[in-house]
């Protein structure tokens, strides 16, 4: 471990492809629809808190890496991610303040988002609509934020104390 | 300090930002609209489906395994059940046939007091179904028992509910079975309740049976139960053979028709019984009386 920025990026990258694991968990149908967008969630928290993933590069990119992997229209969530990229870029500095239980509130607005270009696609190409629990998974991610983002938190403190 | 970089330089580097910002924007825009429109993308998309699915493969394998455990244990806790049911189930039956063997005993032995000839002793080989003939017109499986077992034509076959049928031809190990369904066949019943005496024909496709020589004023009504008549020597009297389901007398006819529903699984059974009339010479010269004579017939060629 020569310098904490980098344990903290490799860290980063490590949380993020565990994102992507959790997000393609063959999990049941059910739990599929409210399963929360884990991917925009570990990337709100490091833009807030480790500063990082606050270039809309690096949004776009990722998004596309899941259009890859789940199938979606490719640049359907890129464009989500990008869209909360520059939310959070414009509303950082307030966000950072507030405790995570109000952060949950915005992390909610966000991670709406990503529904709701969703639904836009859907309409553009003419998909079914998704059931009611669909609606539900900004809900299950903002519930599941505070703990996400002391669980970071503490993963970051303990790679922080060795030196 | 990275707050104070970002407040100093607001007007360069913010502004370049949300041009770049733009440019991804129009990016995945237009990416999303290629996707959506056309072709132009599904090499891509191939390319990228080879590259994921191993990866979402190893992802879900975990979760597939321990599915897979789960539904070994699952198996194996039924095919435990199963099997405890079986042997309980299995117990009943000897004692019942332990019953039946001393009711048979006491038969002969009514029999032979009254001076009646003796009835024949029934011995039963079990048979496994190999396959069934796919014409739709003809109903015969193939059993696997033959003349080694000691088969012939024209034996009587039951499974648990009801007759299905006869032996037709036999080879050495293997038989053929006409159905009661097979429109080639004509057997003799009783109805239980009446002990009115008629013929009831294979109904072919239907899989039914045909009652055409009823005379108009038969006392016959749906949920009769037909069993063999035992007439024409071919099938031991008795044996569950259908249910009548419908009657129809059509003005203009002469005679009454009904269609019965067979009582045993024909096309489900996988296990049936053939029954041979005409037992091992050893076992009538016995002593009638030996109570379990009647599980000693009870030969069991496959499980």
């Amino acid at each position: 471990m020569a310098s904490r920025r980098i344990s903290d990026g490799a860290l980063m990258t490590l949380v993020l492809l565990l994102s992507l694991i959790l997000t393609l968990l063959p999990v049941d149908p059910l739990l599929r629809a409210i399963w929360p967008h884990w991917t925009a969630m570990v990337m709100i928290y490091w833009v807030l808190e480790g500063n990082r993933l606050r270039f809309f590069g690096q949004a776009l990119l990722l998004g596309l890496v899941l259009d890859i992997f789940t199938g979606t229209l490719l640049g359907q969530q890129a464009l989500s991610l990008l869209l909360m990229s520059f939310l959070l870029s414009r509303f950082r500095n307030r966000l950072r303040f507030f405790p995570p239980w109000q952060q949950a509130v915005a992390v909610f607005a966000l991670l709406s988002i990503d529904r709701l270009i969703a639904l836009v696609v859907f309409m553009v190409t003419a998909e079914p609509w998704p059931p009611l629990l669909w609606y539900l998974a900004p809900v299950v991610g903002m519930v599941l934020w505070p703990w996400l983002f002391l669980a970071l938190d503490a993963l970051r403190q303990t790679r922080r104390l060795p030196s | 300090m990275s707050i104070g970089r970002r407040s100093l330089s607001l007007s360069g580097e913010v502004s370049q930002s949300v041009v770049r910002l733009f440019a991804y924007l129009v990016i995945s825009i237009v990416l999303m609209t290629l996707d959506q429109r056309g072709q132009y993308l599904t090499q891509f998309h191939a390319l990228t489906r080879q590259a994921s699915e191993p990866v979402i493969m190893a992802i879900g394998a975990p979760l597939v395994w321990a599915r897979q455990l789960k539904q070994w244990q699952q198996d194996r806790r039924e095919l435990i059940h199963e099997q405890d049911q079986l042997q309980r189930q299995l117990a009943v039956e000897r004692a019942r046939g332990l019953q039946v063997a001393r009711l048979g005993a006491e038969n002969t032995e009514l029999r032979s007091l009254l001076g009646l000839s003796q009835e024949a002793s029934i011995h039963y080989t079990t048979a496994q179904v190999i396959s069934v003939d796919l014409n739709p017109f003809s109903h015969r499986v193939l059993i696997d028992v033959g003349s080694h077992q000691g088969l012939a034509p024209a034996l009587a076959v039951v499974d648990q509910s009801g007759l299905i049928g006869q032996v037709d031809t036999v080879a050495a190990s293997t038989a053929s079975v006409i159905l009661i369904t097979d429109p080639d066949h004509a057997l003799p019943v009783r109805v239980e309740r009446t002990g009115e005496v008629t013929l009831a024909y294979g109904g072919g496709l239907e899989a039914d049976l045909r009652l055409t020589d009823l005379p108009m004023n038969a006392d016959l009504v749906a949920g009769d139960r037909l069993v063999t008549s035992g007439l024409g020597g071919v099938f031991p009297p008795g044996l569950p053979v259908a249910t009548v389901i419908e009657i129809e007398r059509p003005p203009d006819q002469t005679f009454a028709r009904a269609t019965a529903r067979p009582s045993a699984q024909l096309d489900r059974s996988r296990f049936v019984v053939v029954l041979q009339a005409n037992p091992p010479p050893a076992s009538s010269a016995e002593d009638p009386l030996v109570p379990d004579e009647g599980i000693e017939s009870v030969e069991v060629t496959d499980g």
